[in-house]
């Protein structure tokens, strides 16, 4: 007889192993204490991904990306900043995503394709924006005035407020 | 509701287009006129959003659907949990525990009680009284189960009665069942 | 269909603000662009609603009718008609009596426009009609931000009917074989023993012809023999709550109980008699004594089958009075009781020395649900030893049924101390 066995998918916690550790080394660029911050994250979130713990994914996650912001802050090359946090986002992502499939799903089951697709669509999402966010940084005049900037990003925020909840 | 999401959106497509407009052609920024506004204002105001949003996705818990336990099959209880139960809540001193005792112990009289009448030639009557005066087995453990609680034990025997209660009344069960089981075994051989 | 949101994405809007709060008050657009990030999440959280999915979804089942304790599979298969599904997820409704043996009824996937997927689990049959419960789907976006869920009912029933079960012979009381019926009456008719003689009829056999009169007194004439009625006997599977209980096997008791009436049976009808069954609890149920193929394929149907035998039946009111009374109603004059309980209260005492005093001779098979290990199990079966006892006495046989060996070798093991 088998008993439901709510652990996340391998492959959900693999992957997001993987970005986890990207993201904590790009973030490591930007200084030891930003580097120390993301990598308190890494094993939180490891662990949480593959023993179906969300809380310690969260908590794992936020740890990294504050990591990735801390690096920027203390002024790390954006695009490394960019690149980390995107990086931290799809750990995450994945992370939490398998967390779920395990409670509903379970490990017995067969889950590999449902795992794979949704890691695409987050990676694509990273990949792009960080893409786009760094080309427009880079190529666009430099001595813009920073509060345009940051009405462009209040304003990107804003409609992010209205289309979540 | 959905009236101030668009609005919102609104003005915050707004925002985006002067904000890409004055990353792009400065120039053109620089004929609009719009306050400088002091960086830590809003610094202050987007770390204030931060901290509310936090905690407001604290209080919510992610959502998905909650499925029952399909593999497993339905299952009968094992004779004599009831009983097991009343025992494992017979700990302590209060009164929920006192009354799984005065229960437990009930039953199992009345069993002994059965056990005595019919296996031995006790009446009824001879049987309870037997309980209660502990002669009606040699084993004193199983003897001190229904016999009167003592006057006094001592200072020292009621601190060990104290922790050591339901150990005592678990102690003096076995042994009753001991001994009644072995009743019933003689009987038949 | 429910359509729910996870709001697995609101920390993304916190942390956005974070980065926004950090980038301005340090001047540091690197940690600006952070929120850049965090609000192209928030988008592709937020697509536009995905349209409703199309799909089709079926069951099949390797063997409807399986023999007990056989592997059953289960194979369910989903095709996809609408638009690509990125997160599709299947729990099938397993029937609540069987367990799952080996694999997985879940099961989760992508799915592109067109494409079908299965998945399969196996069971292990047991008596009785298991229904599927309602397959449950769940259809989530490639974001995992909208979740919704449909159950679909696939009517897809398992039968499992086992035979009778062969117990070798079951002696009744005060039984006597005889070739033509069991138990001896005072009617005259064709039987065994001797009776007394009456004029020859046209159409007597010549087998009963007494031939030695006919040589003393030249007088044609017919032996008649005591007709022997075959004895009758109603099987009664005692369901009552206190009986639904576990053996150390765990398997239910009424199993147990039911295999026992059934072997009863089958070995009461090789034997010439009328046998039926009832169901003495919540769900009544009664198979009226009789003979015959017919019969005997409705006892093993009624016995796998109806609700009255079911290990878990719905709940439902008992008085057992009445249900008493209407047991008594029903037993034929005379009939032998073979009554199939684990006798776990002392009700059942009363009911059956009742039986026994109203002339219905009481067998009692007994399967033992007992265990050993804590002090609560060891009083029930002290218990359960003193009903026994106290039926005995009473004069009715009882048979106490270790579960672990066959009910063969108990019955051989029990004739040993019965007197015929």
């Amino acid at each position: 007889m088998t008993d439901f066995d709510p652990q996340p998918p391998r492959t959900a916690g693999g992957l997001a192993t993987v970005a986890a550790v990207v993201g904590v080394g790009l973030a490591g660029i930007g200084g030891t204490v930003a580097g120390g911050l993301a990598a308190l994250g890494l094993p939180l979130l490891v662990l949480g991904a593959f023993g179906g713990r969300r809380e310690a994914v969260s908590v794992g996650g936020l740890l990294v990306v504050g990591g990735a912001i801390l690096g920027g802050v203390f002024g790390a090359p954006v695009p490394t900043v960019v690149a980390a946090s995107a990086a931290a986002f799809v750990a995450w992502d994945v992370a939490e995503h398998g967390v779920g499939l395990g409670e509903q799903v379970g490990s017995d089951a067969h889950t590999r394709n449902a795992v794979v697709v949704h890691a695409a669509g987050s990676v694509l999402v990273a990949a792009v924006t960080t893409f786009v966010a760094v080309l427009v940084f880079t190529v666009g005049p430099s001595g813009r005035p920073l509060t345009a900037l940051v009405l462009l990003l209040l304003g990107a925020v804003v409609i992010a407020v209205a289309l979540t909840e | 509701m959905v009236r101030k999401r668009i609005l919102l959106a609104g003005v915050g497509a707004v925002a985006v287009v002067v904000g890409v407009a004055a990353v792009f052609a400065p120039a053109l920024a620089g004929s609009i006129p719009f306050p400088d506004l002091p960086v830590v204002v809003v610094g202050g105001l987007a770390g204030l959003f931060a901290l509310l949003v936090g905690l407001r996705r604290r209080d919510t818990t992610i959502r998905g659907a909650a499925l029952p336990e399909v593999e497993a099959a339905v299952e009968d209880p094992i004779p004599g949990t009831v009983f097991d139960e009343q025992l494992r809540g017979a700990a302590g001193i209060g009164v929920d525990a006192a009354r799984n005792r005065r229960v437990g112990r009930r039953h199992l009289a009345d069993v002994a009680i059965a056990v005595l009448t019919k296996t031995e030639d006790y009446s009824e009557a001879e049987a309870e009284a037997a309980l209660v005066a502990g002669t009606w087995t040699d084993d004193p453990i199983a003897a001190s189960c229904f016999a009167e609680e003592p006057e006094s034990v001592g200072v020292r025997g009621a601190v060990i009665q104290y922790f050591d209660r339901r150990s005592q009344y678990e102690r003096e069960l076995v042994r009753v069942v001991d001994v009644l089981q072995t009743k019933l075994e003689g009987e038949r051989s | 269909m429910t359509v729910r949101r996870t709001y697995r994405w609101r920390g993304v809007t916190a942390i956005t603000f974070l980065a926004v709060a950090a980038g301005v008050l340090t001047n540091q657009p690197a940690a600006l662009l952070v929120g850049v990030v965090g609000v192209a999440y928030a988008a592709y959280a937020r697509q536009s609603d995905p349209p409703e999915p199309d799909l089709a979804v079926e069951r099949t089942i390797s063997d409807t009718t399986p023999a007990l304790g056989d592997e059953v599979t289960v194979t369910v298969t989903v095709k996809n008609n609408g638009g690509f599904l990125p997160d599709l997820r299947l729990v099938d409704g397993v029937p609540d009596a069987l367990e799952v043996e080996e694999r997985s009824p879940r099961f989760a996937t992508a799915l592109r426009a067109g494409k079908s997927a299965s998945f399969s689990y196996t069971l292990t049959a047991e008596r009785g009609r298991h229904a599927f419960d309602p397959l449950t789907v769940l259809i989530r976006d490639g974001s995992s931000a909208l979740e919704r869920e449909r159950t679909q009912s696939i009517d897809t029933p398992i039968e499992c009917t086992p035979r009778l079960a062969d117990i070798g012979s079951f002696p009744l009381r005060a039984s006597t074989v005889r070739r033509v019926g069991t138990v001896p009456t005072n009617e005259a008719g064709s039987g065994v023993e001797f009776h007394a003689v009456r004029d020859y009829r046209p159409g007597d056999p010549l087998s009963r012809v007494d031939w030695r009169r006919l040589a003393r007194t030249g007088e044609l004439s017919t032996v008649e023999f005591r007709r022997e009625h075959a004895a009758t006997v109603v099987a009664v599977v005692d369901t009552r709550e206190p009986c639904h209980t576990r053996c150390p096997d765990d398997q239910p008791v009424i199993d147990y109980a039911v295999q026992a009436a059934g072997g009863v049976v089958a070995a009461r009808l090789d034997e010439g008699d009328r046998a039926g069954i009832a169901a003495f609890g919540p769900h009544w149920e009664w198979t009226a004594p009789s003979i015959g193929r017919d019969h005997r394929e409705r006892v093993r149907r009624s016995l796998a089958l109806d609700t009255g035998y079911a290990p878990h039946p719905p709940d439902r009111r008992f008085l057992s009075g009445l249900v008493f009374r209407r047991l008594r109603k029903h037993l034929p004059a005379n009939a032998q009781v073979v009554w199939c309980s684990p006798l776990l209260d002392d009700d059942v005492v009363d009911f059956l020395r009742h039986l026994e005093a109203r002339g219905h001779a009481v067998t009692v098979v007994s399967p033992d649900p007992t265990r050993r290990e804590t002090p609560g199990q060891r009083l029930a079966s002290i218990e359960r030893t003193l009903r026994i006892r106290d039926l005995r006495r009473a004069g009715i046989r009882v048979v106490d049924w270790d579960v672990a060996d066959s009910l063969p070798v108990t019955l051989a093991g029990a004739r040993r101390g019965w007197r015929q």
